[in-house]
């Protein structure tokens, strides 16, 4: 089923088509999820909220841009509502340098995506949400400081550290191999 | 770092992680549940705006059609209408103008010789007038002024004046009191008011050509401004005109009024170019918390509904902005250590670190919006001796604004919200508004009523700056208290 197809069906209410975009996507918008969740529980939440919204929305859609960017922002919204909720609190955990330690590329060449994902549940939140918004999903700082509500300056330190803790993380998993 | 980036992103954008099942379940169910419900059309903003100009355009077109059909009208005459009429004469009709009054009336009479009443049909302001009353101090409007003069000549001429009307074989008496017909005047000569009959038919076919339609029984009866018909007997042996009629019309009547209101305001805001992080963030940060107008109305009745009101008011607009006041604190510690080695030498060693902690401050701060704005309303009004009800509609021009306080810029850093800023966020200039309310009214006393005036104002225009990239407007609800005092009639003149 083309993509026209199921936006078509979709926007018609048909059961049948519904049901086949969300088991193309659910996966990847799982995974979306996940990396803004504290656990399986609430990003399984997010996942629902996010889909009835693309339904609802569907009509809004305006064919202007990819369709799965456009149902990606959706579910990252709502993510972002439920870390709104909680407050999310943006601060330094640690001091000093926030010089990046250099990685060789073989060694984070060598994780699988889900050592990754592992990698970055561990992130304390702020560092991991910005990171997925900068990083992975390609907000600027300037966005991910209106959608948050902190500065963009903020943003930048928290990615820095962020990347600096992760990159801490792979090179402790790379003495562990050793 | 891009690279370490890259590969992140490479892996993660497109992962899948495995999906619950039972979601689709969940999914399906939630969706039923909150279906979006469409909005319905009369809520829709535009389609207010266009039932407000409409309603106020309806009854500013209804106020100019009515009075001026009164014009027109007032000087028609129908055979059905005519219950004063009591018997035909063949000669006497008689047709007064004056230049100076702006009434236009028709006053038919049965006048004959043979009987000493005659009857006269007039908008009248007296119970009775006799007619040493009609001196020149004592007249008070220019119908009066008319009827007195009609009264002299019939004294001076001991004649009625006659109006015949071609088509008829009814014939009867008529004062027509017009100013558009200021060609003929009759003063206290005898020879303006002509006793032949080719004078006479003159007159009546010059007034016939003005009113009455060609044909038709002239002079029967009278529509006045009010459709009441105001009857007076003219006594010749007694010289007294009596008249029996209606309650004062308002239609003179001018008013003050003196409100206040509380208002609960509503600001839309719509996008023109600015992203829709922006527009969050001032949806996020700004709340109104209410405000107040206050004003002065004169209000002139154009007849006994129909009325004008205009005038000016202050309204003031308070709004709550919250904002989050980012601040970075480092803290130094120093830790000294001291310890023996194995030399028995004391070694002191300081160890320091600094913590920077990033935090933010939630502030408030109010945003005041003052306006001066000049309404310009049409209202209908109905009712009783002690209640009136009446609908307004119209326009308010909001023709200045002041205002001060915090906003956002383009950016989203703190920007002053202040009228004398060069970059400001809100437009000084003439802003239109349109205004629908209903008014009710209790007479409290002499000359003074008490009303109570629910509306509402949408505005029709920006009250941005164009160059700002968003355009926000106030649309507001209120309730207008105040006293509406009726200007004496002696105090205009």
């Amino acid at each position: 089923m083309s993509e026209h197809e199921l936006i078509k069906g979709c926007i018609e209410q048909n059961p049948h088509t519904q049901r086949a975009l969300f088991e193309r996507y659910a996966g990847k918008f799982m995974s979306v999820c996940v990396r803004y969740a504290l656990d399986t529980m609430e990003a399984e939440d997010m996942l629902q909220e996010g889909f009835v919204r693309i339904f609802n929305n569907l009509h809004q859609f305006k064919h202007e841009g990819s369709f799965e960017g456009w149902m990606r922002r959706i579910v990252v919204n709502v993510c972002l509502k439920y870390i709104q909720k909680r407050k999310l609190p943006f601060k330094d955990i640690e001091g000093g340098s926030t010089q990046d330690i250099q990685v060789a590329p073989y060694i984070y060449g060598s994780l699988s995506e889900d050592d990754l994902m592992k990698l970055i549940s561990q992130l304390p939140d702020g560092y991991r949400i910005v990171f997925n918004l900068n990083v992975i999903e390609g907000y600027s700082h300037e966005e991910i400081g209106v959608m948050l509500g902190i500065e963009a300056s903020t943003s930048r330190s928290q990615l820095v550290k962020a990347r600096r803790m992760l990159q801490n993380q792979i090179i402790k998993l790379e003495k562990i191999a050793v | 770092m891009k690279e370490f980036d890259k590969y992140i992103k490479d892996n993660l954008y497109n992962y899948e992680s495995p999906v619950p099942e039972g979601l689709w379940d969940r999914i399906v169910a939630d969706k039923d549940k909150k279906k979006p419900t469409p909005i319905p059309f009369w809520k829709n903003g535009y389609f207010q705006s266009a039932i407000i100009a409409v309603i106020a355009f309806a009854i500013l077109g209804a106020a100019n059609w009515y009075t001026n059909r009164n014009t027109n009208t007032s000087a028609s005459t129908t055979q059905k209408e005519t219950p004063l009429v009591k018997t035909t004469s063949l000669d006497n009709t008689a047709s007064i103008s004056t230049k100076n009054t702006n009434v236009t009336a028709t006053i038919p009479a049965t006048l004959t010789k043979q009987e000493e009443n005659k009857t006269v049909s007039s908008l009248a302001h007296s119970a009775a007038i006799t007619k040493k009353n009609y001196d020149k101090k004592n007249v008070g409007s220019p119908i009066d002024q008319s009827i007195a003069k009609f009264s002299k000549t019939l004294a001076h001429t001991g004649n009625i004046p006659t109006e015949l009307a071609p088509s008829s074989k009814t014939k009867s008496n008529a004062i027509a009191i017009n100013s558009t017909i200021a060609e003929k005047h009759i003063g206290n000569n005898n020879s303006e008011t002509s006793n032949t009959d080719n004078s006479q038919i003159n007159q009546v076919n010059e007034i016939d050509n003005h009113y009455f339609e060609r044909g038709s029984i002239v002079t029967k009866t009278t529509s006045l401004l009010t459709n009441k018909l105001v009857s007076k007997t003219l006594t010749d042996s007694k010289k007294t005109i009596t008249a029996i009629h209606l309650p004062n019309t308002s239609a003179k009547n001018w008013f003050v009024e003196l409100y206040a209101s509380p208002d609960y305001d509503i600001k839309k805001v719509n996008t023109s170019g600015a992203n829709s992080f922006y527009t969050q963030a001032l949806d996020t940060a700004q709340k109104l918390s209410g405000g107040f107008t206050v004003g002065v109305r004169i209000s002139k009745n154009l007849n006994n509904h129909f009325s004008l009101k205009s005038g000016i008011q202050f309204k003031e607009i308070t709004e709550r902005f919250r904002y989050k006041q980012f601040e970075s604190k480092s803290l130094t510690v120093v830790t000294e250590r001291s310890y023996v080695n194995n030399d028995g030498a004391t070694i002191s060693n300081k160890d320091t670190t600094t913590y920077v902690q990033t935090g933010y401050r939630l502030m408030t701060s109010f945003n005041i919006y003052k306006q001066i704005e000049i309404p310009v309303i049409a209202s209908y009004q109905i009712g009783s001796n002690k209640w009136h009800f009446s609908a307004n509609g119209g326009i308010i021009a909001n023709i200045a604004s002041f205002y001060e306080g915090k906003t956002f810029d383009n950016s989203l850093n703190i920007a002053p919200l202040s009228t004398t800023q060069q970059n400001g966020v809100l437009k000084s200039t003439v802003n239109l508004s349109a205004y629908a309310g209903i008014s009710f009214l209790y007479d409290i006393g002499k000359n003074f009523d008490a009303f109570a005036e629910p509306y509402c104002k949408y505005g029709l225009s920006n009250s941005s700056n164009a160059s700002f990239s968003f355009g926000q407007r106030f649309n507001s609800i209120g309730l207008n208290l105040g006293i509406r005092y009726k200007i004496p009639h002696t105090s205009i003149k």
